[in-house]
């Protein structure tokens, strides 16, 4: 009897240590559970608009989507269907525009033209993005900007594509490694402040396709463009003070033909005013330049989404401007991308901030090369800021440049975090001026309306990185003994992995006799 | 003894039974897809081509001119200054379209028309490039005459004026009827540019 017991206690003390070890390895495992579920993405919250893009445009056939010149096809904005987008597995509207791959200057203002997709809405938390083209065999694909640090998944058997965002950008997707095709998607944050169509201050245009001319902003008017709309016409405002333009629709300039040096519809154009605010609207296709100021004080562009492919058509253009800000865009142009010049009176104060650009044509980020084109006395351009610049590619003449073709004082200019995805530059006939960074003063046939030179003076570069592409040069030169680059300090230069630490390292080309007090660190 | 160590048996079969029940139904993992209510489809209206837009529909403009004829075409036309190309001579051209426009440099522009002979007027007007780009603004203009081109006397007094591309952006001075051989306009401010605009500078006599 008392053996039973000693043996049924040792089975009870058995099971007890049985019942402990099985409560750890399940506290554990819940434990590990728990661990997991709270890193899992939750859609609770998550909020998504999608726009309908207008019904009367129509679907891109593959004839439409031929390079041609712009005589030779449909040239209107049209509905993309070889590219198809879902955003948290709802379709994704997606238009179609015309973009330009020519790296040469045409002179008969015709170039050949291609076709890409271009996609936006607006969400908050999370955004699971799902891009099928069925056209394409897919060996790569890259999701810009890299600095997102976001890896798409590839399913090449599907020709299928997908990633996840949690934040609000300009997203570009490129596949095979080709600027083909490469799908632009602007996923905005949820809209607030929407101004009320009620307010006799507001221009409201809603949803739908409008032909609307143009429209000469007054003071104190807000012209609201919604998400869905389409507009065809141009903004443009003189004199005036206090007028903005918002909203997340497109301003859309197929139905003009080339400017051809003559006539050009400036989408947005705002002249001799105070106080711009220009916010979020994607312009399309102008026939010429695209977001130009002259004269202009007190701007801000902020979200402003811009492809041009046709001759001239400069993304951001300050003329004579002063106290703006231009931030959150994206610029993909077939000329300059952002460009501060002196027309009449001086540029000062100016600083270009976390802006996206893809440069088909021309330069990056230029000053000049009108320096003072008003041939102005004391004319000068300072206190000009590039910083948080991501170039997704450079195809043609140099990133970084300052140009002073007249007799302006260009000084206090700083390049700050300026990212090169692909450096391409020196393709087609940009082989003239094939640079990283060039700093010059020149006298140019084209630009030059000062019979005297100007003077270059305290510029910083601080942080250039190049990721691929190619290891170009830079230069940096002045006129003569008189008319110099003076005060220059470079740091941080990375170039395909290779830090540069000295100017031949760096493949600088530099002018002694015109330059001073150059320092590379 | 016994009954602590089957109370300890009977707890811990408790515990395992529970959080076992809590492992396999209670732990919720998040939604993994987007809730519905969540998500807004901002639909297109239905259009088979681009229409204007209801807040740019204009009424149509129906211009009367001023009675008798336009005599200021082509006569000798000088300005105090110009902006640019746009000098005096596009404003008596006979076209108001386009870069035919005359642009003064600064205040006071001052352009004047010279009949060349001694003429009866009773109106000028002065027009803009009817194209809405060319947007609505004011000018504040007063029309002098004389008839030797040097000493000039008020016929219009200063008065601001509003030029609407939705009213032909033009204005009609009307006086009464005077002979006179050089008509000038002085023009002190314009909303829309740094100098006075005049795309056709126009004169006329019964």
């Amino acid at each position: 009897m008392e053996k039973r017991k000693r043996v049924l206690g040792i089975v009870e003390w058995l099971l007890v240590l049985v019942l402990m070890a099985l409560l750890s390895v399940i506290a554990l495992k819940t434990k590990d559970r728990l661990g997991e579920v709270k890193e899992m993405v939750s859609m609770q919250d998550s909020k998504l608009v999608l726009y309908e893009g207008p019904k009367s445009l129509k679907d891109a056939s593959p004839e439409d989507l031929k390079a041609a010149k712009e005589k030779d096809r449909e040239f209107s904005l049209l509905h993309c269907v070889d590219t198809i987008v879902k955003i948290n597995g709802y379709d994704c509207y997606v238009y179609d525009t015309n973009v330009n791959h020519s790296r040469s200057w045409s002179p008969d203002y015709m170039p050949v033209q291609s076709r890409t997709p271009v996609t936006y809405f607006d969400f908050e938390g999370i955004a699971n993005i799902e891009v099928t083209v069925p056209d394409i065999s897919l060996t790569s694909v890259k999701l810009s900007p890299v600095s997102s640090g976001i890896e798409p998944l590839m399913d090449a058997a599907n020709n299928k594509v997908s990633f996840t965002i949690t934040e609000p950008g300009n997203y570009t997707l490129t596949f095979n490694d080709s600027p083909s095709r490469a799908l632009h998607i602007f996923a905005n944050p949820l809209e607030t402040d929407i101004p009320s169509m009620d307010d006799e201050n507001v221009i409201y245009i809603g949803p739908g396709e409008w032909n609307i001319e143009s429209i000469m902003m007054e003071d104190n008017q807000t012209l609201y463009i919604a998400g869905g709309a389409v507009i065809h016409g141009v903004v443009n405002a003189n004199y005036a003070e206090n007028v903005k333009v918002l909203g997340r629709g497109i301003i859309d300039g197929s139905q003009y033909k080339t400017w051809g040096g003559s006539t050009a519809h400036i989408p947005l154009k705002f002249d001799f005013c105070d106080g711009v605010e220009l916010r979020d609207i994607i312009v399309l296709n102008p026939n010429a330049w695209v977001l130009n100021s002259l004269s202009t004080k007190n701007e801000l562009i902020d979200g402003v989404r811009i492809i041009s492919s046709r001759p001239n058509g400069d993304g951001i253009t300050l003329q004579s401007c002063e106290n703006i800000t231009v931030q959150n865009c994206f610029v993909r142009s077939w000329d300059d991308s952002l460009v501060v010049k002196n027309y009449q009176g001086n540029s000062n104060n100016i600083t270009f901030k976390n802006n996206q650009l893809w440069t088909d044509l021309a330069q990056s980020m230029e000053i000049g090369f009108e320096t003072n084109k008003g041939k102005e006395e004391n004319a000068m351009i300072s206190n000009i800021t590039f910083e948080d610049i991501t170039v997704l590619n450079n195809f043609h003449k140099p990133v970084i440049s300052v140009h002073n073709a007249d007799d302006a004082m260009v000084k206090d200019i700083v390049f700050r975090n300026i990212i090169v995805e692909n450096a391409q530059m020196g393709s087609g006939d940009g082989d003239e001026m094939p640079y990283l960074i060039d700093l010059l003063i020149t006298q140019s046939s084209n630009w030059s309306k000062t019979k005297e030179r100007g003077q270059i003076r305290n510029v910083l570069i601080d942080g250039v990185k190049v990721l691929s592409g190619r290891f170009n040069g830079s230069r940096i030169e002045g006129y003569n003994a008189d008319h110099t680059v003076e005060d220059v300090t470079i740091k941080n230069v990375e170039i395909l992995g290779e830090k540069i630490i000295s100017f031949e390292q760096g493949k600088f080309e530099i002018a002694s006799e015109s330059t001073k007090n150059l320092v590379i660190e | 003894m016994t009954i602590l160590r089957r109370g300890l048996i009977v707890l811990l079969l408790i515990a395992n039974i529970v959080l076992l029940i809590y492992f396999v139904n209670g732990i919720k993992e998040p939604p993994q897809e987007i809730i519905a209510e969540n998500v807004t489809l901002v639909a297109a209206p239905d259009q088979t081509e681009a229409e204007i837009h209801p807040a740019f529909i204009k009424e149509e403009f129906v211009l009367t001119l001023p009675e008798g004829e336009n005599i200021a075409v082509d006569k000798k036309i000088k300005d105090n200054g110009f902006t640019d190309v746009y000098g005096a001579n596009r404003a008596n051209d006979g076209k108001a379209d386009g870069a035919s426009y005359w642009e003064g440099k600064g205040y006071p522009s001052i352009i004047t028309i010279d009949l060349e002979e001694p003429a009866n007027i009773h109106a000028v007007r002065v027009v803009l490039n009817p194209l809405s780009i060319w947007g609505k603004r004011t000018q504040t203009i007063a029309v002098n005459i004389s008839s030797d081109g040097e000493s000039f006397t008020e016929l219009v007094k200063t008065k601001q004026y509003t030029f609407d591309p939705d009213e032909g952006n033009q204005v009609q001075i009307p006086f009464d009827e005077t002979e006179t051989r050089f008509v000038q306009l002085v023009i002190t401010e314009n909303s829309g540019a740094g100098g006075g605009q005049v795309a056709e500078f126009e004169i006329y006599s019964k």
